[in-house]
């Protein structure tokens, strides 16, 4: 026989063996099931829309995605011929072995169920974990996906934001912004006090109730340490960070209010006058003269 | 008063300032094309529309109508709700009623057409919060206080008048500090020398109760200037609108 009429021969057994219906089924039947699960996933979604929180559609899409799929890998085994009893009690053998090897992406995975029904966020939120600040993007099977505020993913596994602390910086629908503004000494605070409650007033982004907290809090190295505490709606943080420091430091310029830089005294003793520190010169050998230090006088 | 609010032609290459309190806006229509220009004056002016040349500002709101040859300029109400605090504190006795009186800052609605249409407050209200931390809503705070005597009151063409009764069911005292007023469902009325809303009557049931707010008729019966901003259901609950919040 030829190798041409063997071919033939093999065609022609192929061509009449059932194994070929039913890959042909099988095919069909992929190539239609997945658009529908993808149609249905996608008009749920739709249809939820207002109906539910975002972080609920995109888990009723996903649910959707998902059950289709084991259903339609169920049809396409027991279309190929796999017994599905037989199939179900190896993968009962199979799952304890992958169980133990897939601990983390468990743990994952229901770190996030727990996660989605304490509801300490929600999808558009931002939250910080960790050294990361971002919006969430999705709350997914093993992770939540941020996206930074200058643009960056970040993947953060379900099993961490459980464990770690987590700050939901925009949960409540107002905040309050903490300023320390230190002041020179010689200042009267309470013309201060009086002055920073007037920029709050006049600032268009800053609450008047709750009032703005402004309390003298501490003497510091350099100055008086004042606290300068506003509320205002999450929405409008950077347009009260960008008028408010500008108002302050306008308004305290306009006023004659120092903010010192910081600075040091030399002191030999609380008996003694300072030490004088004459700097001298500039740039150039033939004009540099030695700094000239005096020490405190003997009293012995 | 009445020359301001209405319907106004507006001729091609044409510029208007309109001056109500300490808002200055400068309107100016090239064919299809309508622009808007403010400013806020730290004093008050004249309460007029009237031609004008366009200022060198280029901060221009440009809005494309089509077919559109008049502007109507109508009062509305703030669109948050407002906290409304009397001129000294008072103790309201268990059953009792009394009447305030307080002019609300208006809104100026530039409507071209019939969707089109651009706001700006007569005066810029400072932002305030009404509710817990965790819980509220966002107001706006009023400057002017809320009187017994309406005499007492000046009239201006930026605000409008509205007749607050409040009345006491509770067995304790009702310690009135502020008041917190809805004014989305309160329409705009014209009155003989100066604007008005509906009146409104708010029932005080106890600091843990809700508020009961009845949405009064104006009187007399006139059509309004401008329609509230939502349907008025003559009766609602809110929250106690008189409550005190710790922070």
């Amino acid at each position: 026989m030829t190798i041409a009429e063997h071919m033939k021969q093999q065609a022609a057994a192929l061509l009449g063996s059932e194994w070929l219906g039913a890959s042909v089924r099988t095919l069909i039947l992929v190539a239609l099931a997945v658009p529908i699960i993808r149609y249905i996933s996608g008009a749920a979604y739709r249809f939820a829309k207002g109906r539910m929180t975002e972080q609920g559609r995109m888990l009723l899409r996903k649910a959707i995605s998902y059950g289709g799929a084991t259903l339609l890998l169920a049809l396409v085994l027991n279309n190929l011929g796999f017994k599905l009893g037989a199939f179900l009690g190896t993968a009962g053998i199979v799952g304890v072995a992958i169980g133990f090897a897939s601990q983390t992406s468990l743990s994952n995975m229901i770190s996030g169920v727990f996660m989605i029904g304490e509801k300490s966020f929600a999808v558009g939120d931002l939250i910080q974990v960790g050294q990361w600040t971002g919006t969430v993007m999705s709350i997914d099977l093993l992770s939540v996906r941020l996206r930074t505020l200058d643009n960056r993913l970040v993947r953060v596994p379900n099993e961490a934001l459980l464990k770690d602390c987590m700050v939901n910086i925009t949960h409540f629908p107002i905040r309050r912004w903490d300023l320390t503004i230190g002041v020179a000494y010689k200042e009267d605070l309470a013309r201060v006090i009086a002055v920073l409650r007037e920029v709050a007033d006049a600032n268009h982004f800053c609450l008047d109730e709750p009032e703005p907290l402004v309390q003298f809090l501490k003497f510091g190295d350099s100055a008086c340490e004042i606290l300068f505490a506003v509320w205002f709606q999450k929405q409008h943080f950077l347009d009260l960070r960008e008028t408010l420091l500008t108002e302050v430091k306008e308004r305290f310029d306009r006023d004659g209010i120092e903010i010192p830089f910081p600075h040091r005294t030399l002191y030999a003793g609380s008996a003694t006058e300072p030490f004088p520190v004459r700097v001298v010169g500039s740039e150039g050998g033939a004009d540099r003269q030695e700094s000239n230090l005096m020490s405190s006088p003997d009293k012995s | 008063m009445s020359e301001v609010w209405g319907l106004h032609t507006f001729p091609s290459n044409l510029c208007r300032k309109l001056s109500c309190g300490p808002l200055q806006v400068w309107l100016h229509r090239k064919g299809d094309e309508w622009s808007i220009c403010h400013a806020y004056t730290t004093g008050d002016s004249v309460f007029e529309f009237e031609a004008s040349a366009p200022p060198k500002s280029t901060d221009w709101s440009r809005w494309l109508v089509p077919a559109c040859e008049a502007v109507a300029i109508i009062p509305q109400l703030p669109d948050l709700p407002v906290i409304v605090r009397p001129d000294k504190p008072l103790f309201v006795s268990p059953g009792a009623t009394v009447q305030f009186w307080v002019r609300l800052p208006i809104w100026v609605r530039f409507q071209f057409g019939k969707n089109t249409y651009h706001e700006l407050p007569a005066l810029r209200l400072s932002q305030s919060w009404f509710g817990d931390p965790t819980e509220g809503m966002a107001c706006y705070s009023l400057r002017t206080t809320a009187r017994r005597d309406l005499g007492s009151i000046p009239a201006v063409p930026y605000r409008a008048l509205c007749g607050i009764e409040i009345q006491n069911r509770a067995d304790e005292p009702l310690d009135f500090q502020r008041l917190c007023l809805s004014t989305r469902q309160l329409a705009v009325f014209p009155g003989k020398t100066h604007l008005e809303t509906n009146p409104v009557r708010t029932t005080h049931h106890g600091d843990s109760e809700r508020t009961f707010i009845e949405i009064l008729e104006h009187k007399p019966i006139t059509p309004p200037l401008a329609e509230a901003r939502e349907p008025q259901t003559r009766f609602s609950h809110h929250m106690n609108v008189f409550r005190r919040f710790q922070w």
